[in-house]
């Protein structure tokens, strides 16, 4: 095993897009995304073949990441939720296009100009629907640098492979996290997989990078029967599942909190459990569905954000699988986050 | 002995189109396609589409096209050209287009001299969605979202004359779409934008006046009198920047 | 095992950097480690903490509230990251500028020494955080003294006059910790 190294969350999530073959990256500065717009900046130029331009705004940055991708290059971009919603437009217009591109959300607080500390505000922006019209990205959401950095290196893989955005969702939190990690080695940029709708590289294939047409609907049929065949594609972390009987809900930087907890509750004797999904969209309904409900006495939901957003798919995925377990759910928000004691104060409230 | 004197250029199909009668953008197309082949360089010609009527023309001309949001052209643009500079690269867009939704990213791609062209078809008015005014329309213009007036929404802006300001831009020029002796200039300005970017690596803008009968209530006969009395006037042609 | 530091200070005193010294020093002993620190408008000039956790398993909440010891650079720090030492955890002081008398609690070890004094006297008072680090490793045992001069060494390097100054802070804050110790 190679030496880990330390990474910030933001550098190593950058370094490892290089690593997986980005050839692209425009951004715009936007606390607190903008070490990766930075580190990029300094490393993109000592490579070959590899070009960052800083765009005048995020609805540049993503029009910029359309066209390169559009002929043929991995590209990535990279915001906070304000910039996120400026590329809303260009989101959905690549998902539209079939183009692919990989997009990092590093979270802040609050709606409006909100804050720049850490949130998960952005996960129902993210997951309903990319952009308008209700196309949707593949999205992970880690929750240590190591999972960052070696979800953003799968993440060029499933973009080019289904031709759609993948969107990592971290927050300031995880973005900011320095930690030791091994990181993937660099890709040989022409053992890339060949892309054969791409401008350069099919002379002679459709021109038009636009789904619009005769088939259209038919369309997005494949494309909702795409999202349908992602369901095995779902990652999650079952923690200490085996024989619980408190089952805590959480993602990201929230659920590692909930780790520490949950282990000082473990070595108390109570059986308390964690379901993380690692994947945000495809959701794993599957750990859900496999619930025992004669065995689990209770749900408790947390999350970083207000009202609650990761929450609602929680409960759906419990609806479809006709699961009928009692839940409670604890928030923070505004730029507050869950401390792993407040959590472990909670679970003691649940489990007494 | 039949010899034809006239026809369609190699690139340009007669599939049918939407256009309305007397608009000026299959001239437009025919000017692009015209100079591309003159200089060889269609097959490596990429051209960024905006939103706006020259969708109407889907599949009339045979260049690698990115279909782009409404604005977005030269951002889009921007990015072929970062990836692949030795492509000729065309955004082309609509007044609202370039100057309105997008004039930032008009903007920015100019000042940063980016390897492209940017070809603005100038109609002063918004066409596709039925005749509202853009920044172009000119004073007392009648559109379906009023009169213009100075003190409720300015002049006319001069965006041409704003990038000819600029350090980076190589070409810059604005040629009419009206009549045979017009059109002729627009092909002349055309294959220079083209030159400046495939032979200097710099940074071209044209804009292109055109007609829309339809929306500006004039019959498609009366439009060059109409357009030489009232837009010429307001955004005379002219290169206002070259390299050559 | 878990074990944390919490270090909080101006901004300008290199809290961040001491941390991050820390943590490079953890990854040299193949250690399960975090770093965490509070960012944004704690950025520029006003107050700065980070919190460094070690561990032989993965490590869960890298926010701990509780931690073992507490770095205090300057008083807002020791006024505010007091009571959020475990009982029996340590509050290491810069008693340059941190009165004794200011500690409040009777079930935590309180250990003052000269920091920035010290620094002042190795002839640069920039160097404050490489003492602060020497002092801390040395005292804690969280990592391995010699590993983090050489990550000194390595990372505060790139001027020879400078590194000097930082490996001449770090002795002298490793042999202030082996007095505190002794007492």
């Amino acid at each position: 095993m190679a030496k880990k190294e330390v990474w910030q969350g933001n550098e190593a999530l950058s370094e490892s897009a290089l690593r997986a073959g980005c050839r692209f990256f425009a951004g715009y500065p936007i606390t607190p995304q903008t070490e990766i717009t930075e580190y990029l900046a300094k490393r993109m130029p000592q490579l070959e073949g590899r070009v960052f331009l800083q765009g005048e705004s995020e609805l540049a940055s993503i029009n910029m990441v359309y066209g390169a991708s559009a002929i043929g290059a991995r590209a990535m971009t990279a915001t906070s939720g304000q910039g996120l919603a400026l590329m809303a437009e260009g989101l959905s217009q690549l998902s539209d296009a079939g183009v692919p591109a990989v997009v990092v959300d590093v979270m802040r607080a609050g709606p409006g100009n909100g804050g720049t500390e850490s949130s998960q505000g952005d996960y129902s922006f993210v997951s309903g629907s990319l952009g308008h019209g209700g196309f949707k990205a593949f999205i992970f959401g880690p929750s240590t640098v190591q999972e960052t950095a070696d979800m953003v290196y799968d993440a060029f893989d499933i973009a080019d492979k289904y031709r759609v955005v993948v969107a990592i969702l971290i927050d300031g939190m995880l973005g900011h996290l320095i930690e030791a990690v091994e990181l993937k080695p660099f890709r040989d940029m022409d053992s890339l997989p060949f892309r054969q709708w791409a401008e350069k590289n099919d002379p002679t294939g459709p021109k038009v990078h636009w789904c619009m047409g005769p088939n259209w609907e038919q369309h997005a049929r494949d494309v909702a029967a795409m999202y349908e065949s992602w369901s095995e594609l779902a990652q999650v972390d079952e923690f200490m599942m085996d024989d619980a009987e408190y089952v805590v809900t959480a993602w990201g930087t929230c659920a590692r909190c909930c780790k520490t907890a949950i282990r000082a509750l473990r070595a108390e004797g109570y059986k308390v459990g964690m379901i993380r999904p690692k994947t945000i969209f495809p959701f794993p309904k599957q750990s859900f569905a496999a619930l025992d409900e004669g065995k689990v006495k209770q749900i408790i939901n947390f999350e970083n954000a207000i009202p609650e957003q990761f929450l609602v798919d929680v409960k759906a995925a419990l609806a479809e699988a006709r699961k009928d377990i009692p839940i409670v759910s604890y928030t923070h928000g505004m730029g507050t986050c869950f401390t792993a004691d407040e959590i472990e104060a909670k679970l003691r409230e649940v489990v007494k | 002995m039949e010899q034809k004197i006239y026809g369609l250029p190699e690139g340009m199909n007669d599939k049918k189109t939407s256009f309305c009668p007397g608009c000026s953008h299959m001239a437009a197309y025919r000017t692009i396609v015209e100079s591309l082949n003159e200089l060889n360089e269609r097959d490596n010609a990429v051209i960024v589409r905006p939103i706006g009527c020259s969708l109407n023309a889907d599949y009339s001309f045979d260049i690698h096209a990115i279909q782009s949001m409404h604005g977005r052209a030269s951002a889009v643009a921007t990015g072929v050209a970062r990836m692949h500079p030795e492509k000729t690269v065309l955004a082309y867009q609509g007044d609202g287009d370039a100057h309105s939704i997008g004039i930032a990213e008009c903007l920015y791609a100019a000042n940063r001299g980016e390897k492209m062209t940017c070809i603005v078809i100038n109609n002063s008015v918004y066409g596709m969605t039925g005749g509202q005014m853009s920044g172009t329309t000119l004073l007392g213009q009648r559109t379906t979202t009023g009169i213009r007036e100075f003190d409720n929404q300015g002049a006319p802006i001069h965006v041409a004359e704003m990038i000819a300001q600029l350090e980076a831009p190589g070409y810059v020029a604005r040629a009419a779409l009206y009549t045979p002796k017009d059109i002729m200039q627009a092909k002349k300005f055309m294959v220079k934008a083209l030159r400046c970017q495939k032979e200097l690596g710099k940074y071209s803008y044209i804009e292109l006046l055109s007609f829309c009968p339809t929306n500006w209530g004039v019959k498609p006969v009366d439009c060059i009198k109409y357009a030489q009395e009232n837009v010429l006037p307001v955004y005379p042609v002219g290169e206002l920047k070259t390299c050559f | 095992m878990e074990k944390s530091v919490l270090m909080g200070g101006f901004g300008g005193q290199g809290v961040q950097t001491c941390g991050k010294l820390l943590i490079y020093t953890t990854a040299e002993q193949d250690m399960i480690a975090t770093f965490y620190s509070q960012y944004g408008g704690a950025m520029r000039g006003g107050t700065s903490n980070c919190t460094v956790i070690t561990s032989d398993e993965e490590i869960g909440a890298p926010n701990k509230k509780n931690v073992d010891y507490v770095v205090a650079f300057n008083i807002p720090s020791f006024k505010k990251f007091e009571e959020r030492i475990v009982p029996g955890g340590t509050m290491i002081a810069n008693s340059t500028v941190i009165s004794e008398d200011m500690a409040t609690r009777d079930d935590i070890n309180y250990v003052f020494f000269p920091a920035t004094q010290i620094a002042e006297d190795v002839g640069n008072v920039k160097t404050l955080n490489v003492v602060m680090l020497g002092f801390f490793c040395e005292y804690s045992g969280m990592v391995s003294t010699e590993a983090a001069k050489a990550v000194v060494a390595d990372k505060m390097g790139k001027k020879p006059a400078l590194l000097e100054l930082n490996k001449k802070a770090f002795d002298i804050g490793v042999a202030e910790a082996k007095k505190a110790k002794a007492c």
